[in-house]
């Protein structure tokens, strides 16, 4: 059984994920404020929930603390235009936002995709990727597209395997830049938009309509298998 | 920008030193007049009163004129009040020679007084009007305060019961068992209306953040495509029944521009063009270089605008585009509307191509 904690001020959204995820089967435990929340998050749940905006204190302070002691995913509830809130979520270790309002599919989908991302966690990485007519051989280091061959520079090939590696999880700019080009690339965020154009073009079958590398506007990037 | 009937800016300067100049000499004049009507005033009073107390009124005079007029009159005022009390109160009248040597130190005394009173009150003066502007700021800053908390807490306020109106709403579409038809209806029509409301919410909040204009941009250099596509993969379904053509000029160059603005400029041009054209009908978004200036087209297939509407936003087309026109002005941009020659409402804006910085190559070798 999946143990949901729900930590949101307003008892009406409660209600609705409540509602929600229980027609998933998982149990739910709610929390209206951050010490609430906080003192539940001991009892060790298989995901989070998180409202940026409470009541007692920000969402943003209860993610530290929470992920140096568990590795359940934490799901940011945000609203439209709090996009640097949302980057410092996710810098703190939080893996995905919902903007509200969203609907219930929205919800669950992010919610299994989550949950299947912790269960394939620690297991023997498979040597192959999979996604759309694309082929990633990470022994070989090798792409192919539709059985054919795709040429990748060593940037564009350890930017993929980076965002394969995290998939399903929004990475902002500044994770992806420190990971890829190393420290002191933080402030290049052209260069990795420009690099995410090239790998669309390269894999992509309509590289302004991308179906796996998909954008997070004024947050990061996702990769969508 | 400049009005045609403004006169140009050396020209205005020297007006400025020029009223600059006439009112400190009328601030002299006023001193000068001060003294005079103190003279005056003095020499009317003089049988009934002590020379000593002349000299107070002199002083008084000399205070006045510091505290209105400032430290220059003040420091006029002061040797002035030294000769006219001389010239007239102290033997010999009418003259400024000095029978009793005494008087020499009443003028050493009246003279310092005056000076340090006079500076003072200038120094004083000077303080209590940069209080003044100091609070003055500080009271803006304040009142710019005050409304940025009010938007932030009005735009809580009204998205929260949204969102759960929303999501509540959704659990009833979803239910299992499925509701009998006409409520399942129902639930759907109260689920999209609120999914609608919200989306004017927002839009409603990004207007009064824009044209509060106090909201920075957040300028990054970055290419169209990833915004179009962003913006067409959150329309999601509403784009379903039209199939979308991106055309994107392969030469444009890094443009410099606020990723989620611009996002939701496109996002509320396809959106209208999903919502005022028949199902099935194709619509296009282009963009290339043209005059010095990147130019993006969103046009569909429909009807077109009722009248050539030029670059004012029909009433018809709600707040979406009235937000798109000011988040494109606030790039530097002009966003206009027009009817294609082969007929279907054209969209249109331009973005400034600035100087955009240089992604190095790498070398090919692994």
């Amino acid at each position: 059984m999946t143990r949901v904690l729900i930590v949101e001020d307003d008892p009406q959204i409660r209600r609705f994920l409540r509602l929600a995820l229980e027609s998933e089967g998982c149990t739910v435990q709610e929390a209206g404020r951050l010490d609430v929340g906080v003192a539940a998050s001991r009892l060790g749940p298989d995901l989070v929930l998180l409202d940026l905006g409470l009541p007692d204190g920000e969402g943003l302070d209860f993610i530290g603390p929470f992920r140096a002691r568990s590795k359940a995913p934490v799901i940011i509830l945000s609203a439209r235009g709090q996009e640097p809130d949302k980057v410092a979520a996710l810098d703190a270790g939080a893996d995905d936002y919902l903007v509200k309002p969203f609907g219930m599919a929205e919800l669950l989908a992010r919610v299994r995709a989550q949950l299947r991302r912790r269960a394939g966690e620690g297991k023997t990485e498979a040597p192959e990727f999979r996604f759309g007519d694309v082929v990633v051989d990470l022994d070989r280091r090798s792409v192919s597209r539709a059985g054919d061959p795709v040429h990748l520079t060593p940037i564009e090939y350890r930017l993929l395997t980076f965002l394969i590696a995290h998939a399903s999880r929004v990475l902002t700019h500044r994770q992806i830049l420190r990971e890829v080009w190393g420290p002191g690339y933080g402030e290049s965020g052209h260069t990795l938009r420009v690099y995410v154009g090239r790998l669309r073009h390269k894999l992509e079958s309509d590289p302004a309509r991308p179906q796996h590398l998909l954008t997070e506007t004024g947050v990061g990037y996702r990769m969508e298998i | 920008m400049k009005s045609p009937n403004a006169p140009p800016v050396e020209l205005q300067a020297t007006r400025l030193r020029l009223e600059d100049l006439r009112g400190r000499i009328w601030n002299y004049a006023g001193a000068v007049l001060t003294c005079l009507l103190t003279a005056v005033i003095a020499r009317l009073v003089v049988p009934w009163v002590d020379p000593a107390n002349i000299v107070m009124l002199f002083l008084l005079a000399v205070f006045l004129v510091a505290w209105l007029l400032g430290r220059g009159p003040a420091l006029l005022a002061a040797f002035l009040a030294v000769a006219l009390f001389d010239f007239f109160f102290v033997l010999p009248h009418f003259s400024f020679a000095v029978a009793d040597v005494q008087y020499l130190i009443t003028f050493a005394v009246m003279l310092a007084v005056a000076l340090i009173t006079g500076q003072l009150a200038a120094v004083a003066r000077e303080r209590l009007r940069y209080m003044e502007m100091a609070q003055e700021t500080r009271m803006q800053a304040e009142a710019e305060r005050l409304r940025h908390s009010i938007l932030a807490s009005l735009s809580h306020d009204l998205r929260t019961p949204l969102a759960a109106l929303v999501g509540l709403a959704d659990t009833l579409v979803l239910a299992s068992p499925t509701l009998p038809p006409p409520h399942d209806e129902t639930a759907r029509v109260l689920r999209d209306q609120a999914q609608s409301l919200a989306e004017m919410v927002n839009n409603l909040l990004e207007l009064a953040r824009l044209t509060q204009g106090r909201q920075p941009l957040n300028l990054e250099w970055q290419p169209l495509e990833e915004i179009v596509g962003a913006a067409i993969q959150r329309l999601g379904p509403v784009l379903d029944a039209h199939p979308v053509s991106v055309d994107l000029d392969p030469g444009l160059p890094l443009l410099e521009f606020d990723a989620v603005l611009l996002e939701r400029v496109l996002g509320n041009l396809l959106d209208n063009a999903a919502k005022h054209t028949p199902p099935g009908t194709p619509v296009f978004v282009e963009a290339r270089v043209r005059d010095a200036v990147a130019e993006v087209t969103v046009r569909d297939s429909g009807p077109g605008f009722p009248s050539e509407p030029g670059f004012e936003a029909p009433a018809s087309h709600g707040l979406g585009l009235s937000i798109c026109q000011a988040i494109v002005t606030a790039h530097g941009g002009k966003l206009w509307m027009e009817n294609g020659p082969e007929g279907g409402a054209r969209v249109c804006f331009t973005l400034p191509l600035g100087a955009p910085p240089t992604v190095g190559e790498e070398p090919e070798a692994a």
